[in-house]
This record gives C-alpha cells, sequence and structure tokens, in this order.
C-alpha cells in the first residue's frame, strides 16, 4: 500500500467524526447550483421573451379586431412566434429538472450538452428566417395601417429603399445579437462541460 | 408505502453517509458550498432511488450519485480563482474542521485535480476495480488505467 492509499485510509477515518451537521431531510429541494438547472433557468428565461412578444402580439391583434387583414397579419406573427415557442417547450422538456445522475458520467454530460446546443441551435436557425419575416409582416402591417387595404397597397421606391434597408443593416445586427446573447449566457457552461467530456474522451480515441 | 420507502431510503443513507462526505469534502471549498451539495446529493439520490434496482451495491450507486451531481455542481462564486480558495478556506483560523497534517494535504492535492480526475481517483481509492470504474465514467477500462497511472503520479508529485 503506497502512501496516498495509506493517505486515503485516515481520509476515510477522519472525515466521519468531522463531517459536516446534517440537516433533516425533507425529500424536497429546489436545485440552484447545479450546472444544468442554471442553464435550464437561461432557457426559460429566453422562452419568457418570446412569449413577452406573443402576449405584444396578441395585444396589439385586439386593437384591431375590426380590420381581418391586420388580423391575419398579426395571426402570421403569432404562428411563428407560437411555433417556436412549442418546438422550444418539446426540448426543455427533455432537458429534466434533475442530471440524470444514475447514468454513467460521459453519458449525462453529453446529453445536457447536446440537448442545449440543440435549443440554442434552434433559436438561431429561427431567428435567421423569422426575423426577416417579422420585417416584411411589420411593413405589410405598416402599409395597412396607412392605406386600409390591400388593394391601396403602394410600393414606392422610398419604401423599397427602406425594406432593403432595413433588411440589409437591421437583420443582421439583430441575428447577432441573438448569437452574441447566446455566447453571452452560455459560453461559460458549455466550455464547461465540454471540457469534462473532452477529459473523459480524450485518451479513448488514442486507445482505440 | 411512500413512507416505508422512504425510511428505508433514510437508512441506506445513513448506513453510507461517509460516502457523500468524502463527496463534498473533496468537490466543494467552502462550508457553504459542502452543506449544499450535501443537500444535493441527498435530492438527487431520493429522485432517483425509485430506479435502484438492487442489481449493484446501494453504496457504488450512491457513489455513482454523488459523483455525477458533484461533476455539474458549481461553487458559489467568491471571486477567487480555485487555487486561492483552496488555499485561504484550509489556512484560515476559523476552518473548522479538525483533521490530521496527512489527511488536509491528500485533500488539498486532490482538490487541485480537474473535477473528472478527481472523481476516478476517488473511486480507484475506495477500491473500485478499473471495469467498474470505466462504467461509472463512461470509458473503457483501459483509458481508466491511464488516467489513474497519470493521476497517482500526480498527486504524488504534490505530496512529496
Amino acid at each position: 500500500m503506497n502512501n496516498i492509499e495509506k493517505k486515503w485510509e485516515q481520509v476515510s477515518n477522519e472525515i466521519q467524526s468531522n463531517s459536516i451537521s446534517e440537516k433533516p431531510f425533507s425529500g424536497e429541494r429546489k436545485s440552484q447550483k447545479l450546472l444544468i438547472s442554471q442553464m435550464r433557468k437561461k432557457i426559460k428565461l429566453g422562452m419568457g421573451w418570446t412569449v413577452f412578444f406573443l402576449l405584444l402580439l396578441i395585444a396589439l391583434a385586439f386593437m384591431h379586431l375590426g380590420n381581418p387583414q391586420i388580423l391575419l397579419i398579426i395571426s402570421i406573427g403569432v404562428l411563428l412566434m407560437g411555433l417556436n415557442l412549442l418546438v422550444s417547450q418539446i426540448y426543455y422538456q427533455k432537458i429534466k429538472n434533475q442530471p440524470r445522475v444514475a447514468t454513467n458520467s460521459r453519458s449525462m454530460l453529453v446529453d445536457y450538452y447536446n440537448w442545449v446546443v440543440k435549443i440554442l441551435r434552434l433559436e438561431r436557425i429561427w431567428s435567421q428566417f423569422a426575423i426577416p419575416g417579422f420585417l416584411v409582416l411589420s411593413l405589410i402591417y405598416t402599409q395597412l395601417k396607412t392605406h386600409g387595404s390591400f388593394d391601396q397597397f403602394v410600393f414606392d421606391s422610398r419604401m423599397i429603399i427602406m425594406a432593403g434597408l432595413l433588411m440589409g443593416l437591421v437583420v443582421p445586427l439583430v441575428i447577432l445579437w441573438v448569437n452574441w446573447s447566446q455566447k453571452y449566457a452560455f459560453k461559460t457552461d458549455l466550455l464547461d462541460l465540454k471540457a469534462a467530456i473532452d477529459e473523459l474522451e480524450s485518451d479513448e480515441n488514442s486507445l482505440e | 408505502m411512500k413512507e416505508k420507502s422512504r425510511e428505508e431510503f433514510l437508512e441506506c443513507i445513513k448506513e453510507n453517509t461517509g460516502i457523500i462526505h468524502k463527496v463534498t469534502e473533496i468537490y466543494a471549498d467552502t462550508r457553504e458550498d459542502r452543506e449544499d451539495l450535501y443537500q444535493e446529493i441527498l435530492y438527487q439520490s431520493w429522485k432517483s432511488y425509485p430506479s435502484f434496482r438492487q442489481e449493484s451495491k446501494f453504496s457504488t450507486w450512491l457513489y455513482r450519485i454523488s459523483l455525477n451531481t458533484a461533476l455539474v455542481f458549481r461553487r458559489k462564486d467568491t471571486g477567487l480563482p480555485h487555487s486561492q480558495l483552496i488555499e485561504s478556506v484550509y489556512n484560515h483560523p476559523d476552518h473548522s474542521y479538525n483533521y490530521s497534517q496527512s489527511v488536509n494535504e491528500l485533500i488539498t492535492a486532490m482538490k487541485t485535480l480537474s473535477k473528472v480526475d478527481r472523481m476516478i481517483i476517488t473511486l480507484y481509492l475506495e477500491g473500485y476495480t478499473y471495469q467498474e470504474i470505466g462504467n461509472m465514467a463512461g470509458i473503457s477500462k483501459e483509458n481508466t488505467g491511464v488516467k489513474i497511472f497519470r493521476i497517482k503520479n500526480q498527486l504524488s508529485k504534490i505530496l512529496k
């Protein structure tokens, strides 16, 4: 038995008598210090923003109950938001409230990493399609508000330039902002998970 | 029925509480974190208890739960780098643990390892085979052997 093993025997003997005070176990606890709980909270916060914009659109729809054409445009927006929320919710549900701690460590870490990465990728892809879509919807909405119906739309050069500028400047900026906010919120957590996974896998490939 | 299962669970935990104490000591740096991790492990074990099928020993199952929970546990941000935090905790006059110098040395040395390495060496020191450690970590028996060799060398250097 070498030095480390001898010391470990001592650890086992001494740790019992010096252990922390044990609080009574209630069987209930809100996990707050687990990496995955914190990531889950951030994802939920992101979904909260989608709900906020969805509610804004619904409120806007109530203001135009008398105009079916505007209602149609708003409904398309609600549908886009709702679809995003639904798919995010499906992925979100896959991330259980607690880690799958009864499985092996590598599977647990890989599953969590993949689930979070999938949700974030979904958000990015959705934003690339939805943001230009919302821009077009906003322009149609503005036209409808100004002119009353589709028949009286005026596609003058000013509007086309405005649409082009918004598409060329605002849309990329919003998409960049989505990417940046994801990095800001999740980079450290994902790097931690990835580092642990890489460490477990590091020698595995060279041994095969 | 649930009450009976709860009693059974608490009885098993009582018999194996040393496992949780060892894991919290190795993974958490401050008293607050240790207490939080202890409660977290207890909670995660209770939540997973219905899936415990007696195929393995309760202690092995509890090690798996405890170490996996510790792997994804985030310590409270004190603003101090990990190495400085360990030093400050162990040198603090209020440090309430009364470990012998040799135990303190080993725990401090283990805390310098990565979370994954701490898991592997803990299981090794507890007498699990390479195959069992590999199963718990999700890596091959050969890789486990390589890692243990490296970690032991690393620890020996620190403890010299």
